[in-house]
């Protein structure tokens, strides 16, 4: 698949990744693979939790956006980012089990399909975060319940 | 004809011919009834009038000329049967006969009627006694509206609006069919994301461990677990393509595509399992094929056709070729020929045409797994580019897949090497 560079500059000072995902299972297991590879790792159950928690964590070097989300989707919420000055260069990776509806993000973001392999996603997570901080092989910051 | 005075009847019809009468009176009888004539002939309603007895027609107007297409001289004192198919004059007359006996006015909504220049037209028609002194019904007043128009009209209506109707049904279900496949294939992923995600952690972890020997078949369980999710995943797709390709909805996203690449990024891919089924896999490719496809699809056309010749040639070698080359159906056309060839069972003639099409499979499945889908969603993405899939093939002997793809105009020959 053709991919087209994440808008966003990737060069501004950023911490960890912000996942914005309602479905409960993903968002933990998205969670559980970053965090296992030292990820440091947020999270938010719909676009207007993501908004809110914006303003008040450092700036994320990836945000990975599901669509499907209750209160703001993720459409929704791709325009609010790119309508603001500062959050408009945060990179947004589209995390989606649609084929069909993407519509025009598929244009301007790169797209992760669900179900994606872990391979791909640290892959991902690696291209816009660099290597984490945190030594490999640890356990996960918190204990993850699934 | 009455002898009557006019004045004292109400019958239009009557010529002014009283004896009693001066020269005056005839002259303002005479004006006034060519203007009650005028009023007549300028009203575009037919108007007619019939002598009671007989039923002749004893006045006509220029309207009712013009819809029956006759002369009202060719038409005073002859009656229905003169002009009309004796079932529609019989129709006629019974009708007047029913008007004069029941006295007042009958209203007929909807009358056919054979016209000599307009064909048949519909009418509706008034039809009215008018008595004598003594209440004898004595003519039979007809005024008659021609409703062919608008009856056509309501009926044009009718039929757009049905057609209407009928296409935002028809786009109501092609909605429903795009929404049910957007819903099933979220709703179908979703559940298979973090299944997948786990347990790719879970082995991604465990091999990083210094194991005992227990938690070394625990990490199997897991990549055995991870290869079902795979094949569920597999299954899914599938059946979403199903899905899309009945549902006339498999859209393709058409770019430059390089064909090697395509090949070499479904060779890594497939890699484990190649080393797996213990086959090897030769590549011969003429250099730097390009054609407007949507990638992703060759790709899948290619992983099917990898992953059968895998499955039916298990421990045997497998060639892909790809090459410019004169189309199998029409030699004047150049095509880009993808082939992917197996040492396996081969697949036996009557079985080859019938395996391209849905749940179908040339063996039992109690020896191969799979659903029968991968072939025809195969078939269905080569139709879709244009392009055609054949197969050579003798039971025993292996098989060959030849996807023809069209080179268009879009389609470039690169120079360079072969990736």
């Amino acid at each position: 698949m053709t991919v087209s560079v994440a808008q966003g500059n990737p060069k501004l000072p950023c911490v960890g990744i912000l996942l914005v995902e309602d479905d409960d299972a993903i968002r933990e297991a998205l969670r559980y693979a970053l965090e296992y590879e030292g990820y440091d790792v947020s999270s938010a159950s719909n676009g207007q939790d993501a908004l809110d928690k914006l303003k008040t964590l450092p700036r994320p070097c990836l945000v990975l956006l599901d669509l499907m989300m209750p209160v703001m989707n993720g459409w929704e919420l791709a325009e609010n980012l790119s309508k603001d000055a500062v959050l408009s260069t945060i990179p947004v990776v589209i995390v989606t089990a649609f084929s069909e509806k993407v519509g025009e993000l598929a244009k301007t973001h790169r797209i992760l399909k669900k179900p994606m392999g872990i391979d791909l996603l640290l892959s991902v997570a690696h291209e816009y975060c660099g290597q984490p901080p945190q030594a490999l092989g640890k356990p996960p910051l918190r204990p993850v319940e699934l | 004809m009455s002898r009557r005075p006019p004045t004292k009847k109400s019958a239009l019809p009557l010529a002014p011919d009283s004896p009693r009468a001066d020269g005056d009176q005839i002259i303002r009888l005479k004006q006034s009834l060519a203007f009650i004539e005028a009023v007549l002939d300028n009203i575009p309603n037919m108007i007619f009038v019939k002598d009671a007895h007989e039923l002749r027609f004893v006045r006509f107007n220029k309207a009712g000329e013009e819809l029956l297409g006759y002369r009202r001289e060719d038409l005073i004192g002859k009656n229905d049967y003169d002009f009309f198919p004796k079932s529609e004059a019989d129709f006629f007359t019974s009708m007047d006969r029913d008007v004069l006996a029941k006295g007042g006015v009958t209203d007929i909504p909807e009358e056919p009627i054979q016209t000599r220049h307009h064909g048949p037209q519909f009418l509706h028609t008034k039809k009215i006694p008018i008595l004598n002194e003594d209440g004898e019904p004595e003519f039979l007043l007809g005024i008659s509206e021609n409703i062919t128009e608008k009856k056509q009209a309501e009926a044009t209506r009718i039929r757009l609006q049905e057609e209407k109707l009928a296409r935002a049904e028809a786009e109501k279900a092609v909605e429903i069919r795009d929404d049910f496949i957007a819903v099933a294939s979220h709703e179908l992923r979703t559940p298979l994301t973090p299944l997948k995600l786990n347990l790719e952690l879970l082995s991604r972890r465990l091999e990083k461990c210094a194991l005992p020997e227990e938690a070394k078949n625990l990490l199997r369980i897991v990549a055995a677990s991870l290869s079902q999710v795979d094949r569920m995943t597999a299954l899914v797709e599938d059946l979403l393509d199903v899905s899309r390709i009945s549902a006339g909805r498999m859209h393709l996203e058409k770019t430059p595509t390089n064909l090697s690449q395509v090949i070499q990024t479904v060779r890594s891919r497939i890699l484990t399992e190649l080393q797996r089924a213990n086959c090897a896999l030769t590549l011969k490719l003429e250099p730097g094929i390009i054609g407007k496809w949507d990638a992703s699809r060759i790709e899948q056309v290619l992983t099917n056709l990898l992953t059968n010749a895998l499955k039916y040639g298990k421990g045997k070698p497998i060639e892909i070729e790809s090459r410019i080359s004169r189309s199998f159906s029409n030699s004047n056309l150049s095509v880009c020929e993808l082939s992917v060839r197996d040492h396996g069972i081969g697949i036996a003639p009557d079985d080859q045409l019938r395996i391209f099409e849905r749940f179908e499979r040339a063996v039992s499945t109690k020896m191969f797994g799979g659903i029968g889908l991968g072939l025809y969603i195969t078939r269905e993405i080569v139709t879709a580019h244009g392009g055609s899939i054949r197969i050579e093939s003798a039971p025993g002997q292996g098989s060959r897949f030849i996807v023809e793809l069209p080179l268009g105009a879009e389609t470039l020959l690169e120079a360079g090497p072969a990736l």
